[in-house]
């Protein structure tokens, strides 16, 4: 196993992590909330807002930009 | 009887305790924010990303000129947010935004401003605010907590394959990041084009949050 395939199993664990998250926050929100009502909450205030929507501008930059 | 401002959720949660949470009062400390974009702005200018880097330094020198009062709570919106219409329009926008950026290759001056005029009009409208669902009960930490280790986690993984490259501004393959690995989808146009929509419906969505 090459560290690339290592990597790629560490990106694959983070992802099913996150699904897996999800899908206990949907079925328990009492225990644990959905990424879209932290996303929620955390855009109550303009810091979290600006946070958010910065790294969604740099996203797009990062990925596509210079 | 006046229905009194503010979204349900504020109301109910200032009659059980007049102080605001735990994760609240997190969310609204500008200096934890500032010090992520200073942080990653650094990195961004030395990894040869700088309008990346202008982008981040630019929001932290404003959240901390412009600290967040607090308090500012829209009316909540009866109903459902998004109607048909609303979809169909912001689907169009997507689509041809994705048509006409998508044109364009990685990494060159149109595809920038491209990303940067509405990453920029997003910007203005996160600092108005604007009005928007009510997203429930207040958080409490336990709550929250996964979800920052996942994206903790993430970002420290990410640094690290920076950091384990041969240069900052050369990639590896061994060790990869998320844009290395992107690369095979995102340098066709159908891949770049099929980027930029979801890239932009992310926006969308995270506006109506």
């Amino acid at each position: 196993m090459t560290s690339h395939d290592v990597s790629l199993a560490i990106y694959g664990v983070i992802a099913l992590a996150a699904i897996g998250l999800e899908l206990v926050a949907l079925s328990h929100p009492d225990r644990l909330a959905s990424l879209g009502r932290t996303l929620g909450r955390a855009m109550r205030s303009r810091t979290g807002r600006l946070g958010i929507i910065t790294g969604w501008a740099w996203l797009g930059l990062h990925f596509f930009g210079l | 009887m006046a229905e009194p401002p503010g979204l349900q959720s504020d109301r109910l949660a200032a009659g059980a305790r007049a102080e605001p949470s735990q994760t609240r009062r997190w969310a609204r400390q500008p200096v934890l924010v500032v010090a992520i974009l200073a942080v990653a702005g650094v990195f961004d200018a030395i990894s040869g990303n700088p309008v990346d880097a202008v982008l981040l330094m630019a929001v932290g020198v404003l959240l901390a000129v412009f600290p967040d009062a607090g308090a500012a709570t829209e009316a909540a919106v009866p109903g459902p947010r998004w109607r048909t219409g609303s979809i169909v329009a912001v689907l169009a926008l997507a689509t041809a935004f994705a048509l006409v950026v998508g044109v364009f290759e990685r990494y060159t001056w149109p595809v920038t401003i491209g990303v940067l005029v509405p990453g920029v009009t997003g910007l203005v409208f996160a600092w108005r605010g604007t009005r928007r669902r009510d997203p429930g009960p207040t958080l409490r930490l336990h709550q929250v907590l996964p979800w920052m280790a996942v994206f903790v986690t993430i970002g420290l993984f990410e640094l690290a394959n920076l950091l384990l490259q041969p240069g900052l501004t050369i990639d590896s393959y061994d060790h990869p990041t998320l844009s290395v690995l992107s690369d095979t989808v995102l340098n066709g146009h159908f891949g770049r084009s099929l980027g930029l929509f979801l890239w932009l419906l992310l926006g969308a969505y995270l506006l109506d949050r």
